[in-house]
This record gives C-alpha cells, structure tokens and sequence, in this order.
C-alpha cells in the first residue's frame, strides 16, 4: 500500500503567458493565465481549484497534461521532472493522468459508438489485449459508471448530457489512472443530475484509489467533494488551505465575497 | 452472473443497433423529393453511358459519307441523327458521357486527395507551418488557372491522363481551404484534447478523429465540385485543349454543335441537354446532401 500522504504530483512556480497581438505597430500586451503557482497533490485527497471564469483554472488542467505549453515553472511526478521525460515516460503518465471535461456531448466524437469511444484508450496503452479482454473490461466500466449495456453500439447524440459525462468518466478510467483530473464536470448538467454525478465520483473515487483535482466555479460543489481547495483570481493562488478551514474561517476578501456570492438552495451549512 | 451468462448478456446487447449519424442523414436525404429523383436521372445517364453503346449498331467513330447530317429518325437507326462525319450521335454522346463523367470523378478524386491532406497538415498543426502552408494556396489561387493547365497541356502533351491531372491540380485549392478552416474549429472540441491527452498520435487523432467529421463537408463539397470539373474540362475541350477525335466529351460534341447550329440543330440540343440534366442533377444532390448531413448549419 502506498503511504497516504505521499506527494504524486508537485506544481512548482508555473506560469504560461500568452502574447496579446495589439497589432502590427502597436507593442504587445502579455496575458498572465497562470502566474506563478505552486501546490502539491497528496495521493488520494481531492484537490478543489475554485475561481471566477477567466481565472486560470482549465490552464492549470491543460498545463499539467502538457496539452498546451508552460511559460516555465516544473511539474514534477513523483519527485521526477515531466520536463525530463522520454517519449515512453511520457507515454506512461498519460495513461497514470486522465481528464474529463465539462462540455459532455463536446467532449465524445459524434461519429463514434459508445463503445468505441470507451476502448480508444485500451487500443492506446493495451494494444495486446485481445478482442474479447478488450470489450470484457468496456462493459465492466460501463458498470461501474452505471450505464447500461444496450448503450454500447449507440452513438452520443442518442444519450443525455449525464450519460454523455458518464461515458467520459468510463473512458477516462478504463486503463486505471492515479488521477483524475475534472474541468467543471457537472456545470453543464442540472442540479439533480449534478448530485448523481458527484456520487459516482466519490465512489469510484474509493473503487480505484483516485486522487481527483477537481475544478469548478461553484463553491457548493467543492464544499461537497474537496478535501482541500485552491482559491484563484486572474491565474494566481489567492487561498491554498483545508475545504473546512476556508469556509468557516476565509482569510482573504476575496474568498469572503465568493463564499457569500452562492446563490445555493441548499444553504451552506454553518 | 457467471462467466458464460456474462457473456452471452454482453452479445445481446452488442445486437442493439443505434442510428449512426449516417443513417439519419441518409433517411433525410430520401425525403428529398428533388434529391431522390436527381439521383436516378444520375443513376440512369451513368448506366447507359457505360452500356448503352454495347447494344447500338454503330461505332463511335465509324463514318459513313452516305449519311452526312441526317436528322433524328427511327428507319435510319440514328435516333439522334448523325454528324457531319456520318457519325452517329448518339453513340457519340454516350462515349462522350462516359469521359465527362470520370473525369468528372477521377479529377474531383484527385483534387479531394490532395486538398485534405493539405488541409487537415495546415489546420491541425496551425502556426507558423499553417501560414506557410495557405500562402502557396493563395500564390496558386493568384495564378489564372486556364494558363495554368495550358502550360501543363504544352509541357506534358496532349494525353488525357494529363488533362485529369491538370483539372485536379487547379481544384484542390478551394478544397483544402475548407478542409482547412473546418480542422481548425474541430481541433479545439473537447473529444480531440481528450485524444491528445491519452497521448494518441497526431497521425491517428486526423485519420481517426479528425477525417470523420470533415466527411459531411467533404462530401457535399464533391457533389458541387464534379459539375465544376465537367464544365471546366468541356471548356479546355472548347478551346482544342481538351480531348481529342476521335474521341469525345460532352464539351467536344457542345463545341462541334455550336458550330452547325443552324443547319444541324441535333447536335447541339442533344449533348447539351445530357450535360445540363446531370449538371443539375449534381447540384440537387449536393444540395440535399448539404440539407441532410448536417441540418443544424444550414
């Protein structure tokens, strides 16, 4: 067994700055996304980032994923480097990190099945499983995200928005990650389909040993699912602390007006 | 459940078919009336230009000096008259049919080819490559086709193959703009991140991912491109650069025609009228295409 407080990942002073093009004659601006942010993520806890829209938060997904590339700053796994990483290396952590994102139909090809969507990572990292082993493990995913098997030959636009992020959960996690990384997972879903959707979290989230990051801009969902929980305003961390520490007791102005800015039917317990 | 009742479960709901995109598209295109019935005259005119000069007692270039310009007539068996070679029309059109059509079709292949490689090259990896890329479009686009493909007749000679080339050369441009401007929009959806982030190779996420989805575009663009080629081939046949006889096209017969109009009005009307009932075929399937394949943008 892994020690529990084990560091899996470590984000140390990232920045990416984009260049705002003003024009030909004009200087140009920078845009600071993310500006000098650092956290750790301890194996198994859930790690919230919360932050107005514009904040900084998908970049932080998209930089740990390398889907876009980092002004400077390190990001290290297990203690190593990603920076370091051989093509294979880097093979290897793709497959340790996987993310879901919020738009749900967005994120599935609609000329695709169901079920051809789920096996795309198998055919990535297990090409030697055979046919069979292959759609075995689809179903049991399928399963365990509680969608039913008459889905598999269907195609996304058959399904509902909470089916859809259903299938993107059951693709993320069919080659077994260590983490998970969520971009707004439930903010395109109603409120009803929201809770069933961070159930199934938690409960895989103990079924696979997850360690999440889970990222939203709605403080009712975070107080509900984060251990800990990262407060950011124009890319920069603002409040690192404890989900209980930071809604009894915010520290900054800003976490202050976010908190009180929930609009929740379910008022924030005191 | 054991194992063997898992997977006898597992095969039966593997029987449960959904509606594939495809399928949708393909039940609203046969609810085109104006498709539908375009499609067979399509059907139609391909078939008997293919067979139709197997069962006719003439050959397409067989002349015969006793029968100069003899109008339609059913005693004769020129049904659609003869030339002023003696020659029977409508062998003549059939035979004409047959070349406009592939090379209606081999040049739009060509040209689809080369534009979705260049295409998805340019929009996927965009930046400085993508510039690069779309200027030589736009150099070529500048060049006056018809000069352009009456250099390459001159370089290459006068062989037809050369002449689905050249076509297809020209054509590929506008293709892989679309191409091009489509891959970009479909590169920032969420579905080809999620590939990227499983570390898929750019090669797989294009031809897997990418080249589905453009298919729609791609090919209602084809429907409205063979017209375009037929034209532009009947046009360099016009001006000599085309086919040569004994051979023929669509736009060699539409060029003789032109000439004897007054004295031989068959030959004009006759071809003319194969080429603009499938020109206008093309254009209502490609029109239901558009309608059909993707209903929401349109």
């Amino acid at each position: 067994m892994k020690d529990k407080s084990e560091e899996i990942l470590s984000v140390d002073n990232l920045k990416l700055y984009y260049p705002e093009s003003a024009g030909l004659f004009k200087s140009s601006n920078t845009i600071k996304a993310v500006d000098d942010v650092s956290f750790k993520l301890i194996n198994g806890e859930t790690l919230g980032i919360v932050g107005e829209s514009g904040s900084g938060k998908s970049s932080i997904c998209r930089l740990i994923l390398s889907l876009v590339v980092k002004t400077s700053g390190k990001i290290s796994w297990f203690g190593n480097d990603l920076d370091g990483y051989t093509k294979k290396e880097m093979k290897d952590f793709r497959k340790k990190v996987q993310i879901i994102f919020q738009d749900p139909y967005g994120s599935l090809d609609p000329r695709m099945t169901i079920g051809s969507i789920i096996k795309e990572p198998l055919d990535i990292f297990n090409g030697q499983l055979s046919k069979q082993e292959k759609e075995e493990k689809i179903f049991q995913l399928m399963n365990d995200v509680g969608l039913s098997n008459d889905l598999f030959n269907r195609y996304p636009h058959e399904l509902s928005g909470g089916q859809c992020q259903r299938v993107g959960i059951a693709r993320a996690l069919i080659n077994e990650p260590s983490v998970l990384i969520c971009d707004e997972p439930v903010s395109a879903l109603d409120l009803s389909i929201q809770a069933q959707i961070l159930d199934l979290l938690n409960d895989l989230k103990s079924k696979y040993n997850l360690t999440l990051i889970f990222v939203s801009h709605d403080l009712s969902v975070i107080k509900a699912i984060c251990d800990k929980v990262l407060v950011l305003k124009h890319g920069i961390i603002i409040e690192n602390r404890n989900t209980d520490d930071l809604f009894n007791n915010p520290k900054d102005d800003y976490t202050k007006k976010l908190i009180s800015s929930v609009p929740s039917p379910i008022p924030l317990a005191k | 459940m054991n194992k063997q009742e898992n997977i006898k479960a597992i095969e039966i709901s593997k029987t449960l078919k959904g509606r594939s995109l495809w399928v949708d598209a393909r039940r609203r295109l046969f609810l085109n009336k104006a498709a539908v019935i375009s499609l067979f005259t399509l059907i139609i005119i391909s078939i008997v230009s293919v067979f139709g000069p197997f069962f006719l007692q003439y050959n397409f270039s067989d002349t015969d000096w006793g029968s100069i310009y003899q109008p339609p007539s059913f005693e004769t068996g020129h049904y659609l008259g003869t030339d002023g070679n003696g020659r029977d029309l409508l062998v003549r059109i059939l035979h004409g049919g047959r070349l406009s059509l592939s090379i209606g079709l081999i040049a739009t292949f060509v040209s689809v080819f080369i534009g979705v490689l260049y295409g998805t090259i340019a929009g996927f990896f965009g930046g400085k490559l993508d510039i690069f890329m779309m200027r030589i479009v736009e150099i070529l686009y500048a060049m006056p086709y018809l000069i352009f493909v009456i250099i390459l007749m001159v370089v290459f000679g006068r062989n037809i193959y050369f002449l689905f080339i050249a076509i297809g050369a020209v054509e590929w441009l506008t293709m892989a703009r679309i191409v091009r401007g489509q891959t970009i929009s479909l590169k920032e959806k969420e579905f080809i991140e999620t590939s990227k982030a499983l570390g898929q190779s750019n090669t797989l996420i294009i031809v897997k991912h990418i080249i589905p989805n453009l298919a729609g575009p791609i090919i209602v663009y084809i429907t409205l491109m063979v017209p375009s080629v037929i034209i532009l081939e009947s046009f360099l046949s016009f001006l000599g650069l085309g086919v040569q006889e004994p051979l023929t096209s669509w736009g060699v017969l539409i060029s003789e025609g032109s000439r004897e109009m007054e004295t031989a009005w068959w030959l004009l009307i006759f071809p003319g009228s194969f080429m603009v009932i499938t020109l206008a075929s093309l254009n209502f399937i490609g029109d239901g295409l558009r309608d059909a394949i993707d209903p929401k943008e349109y």
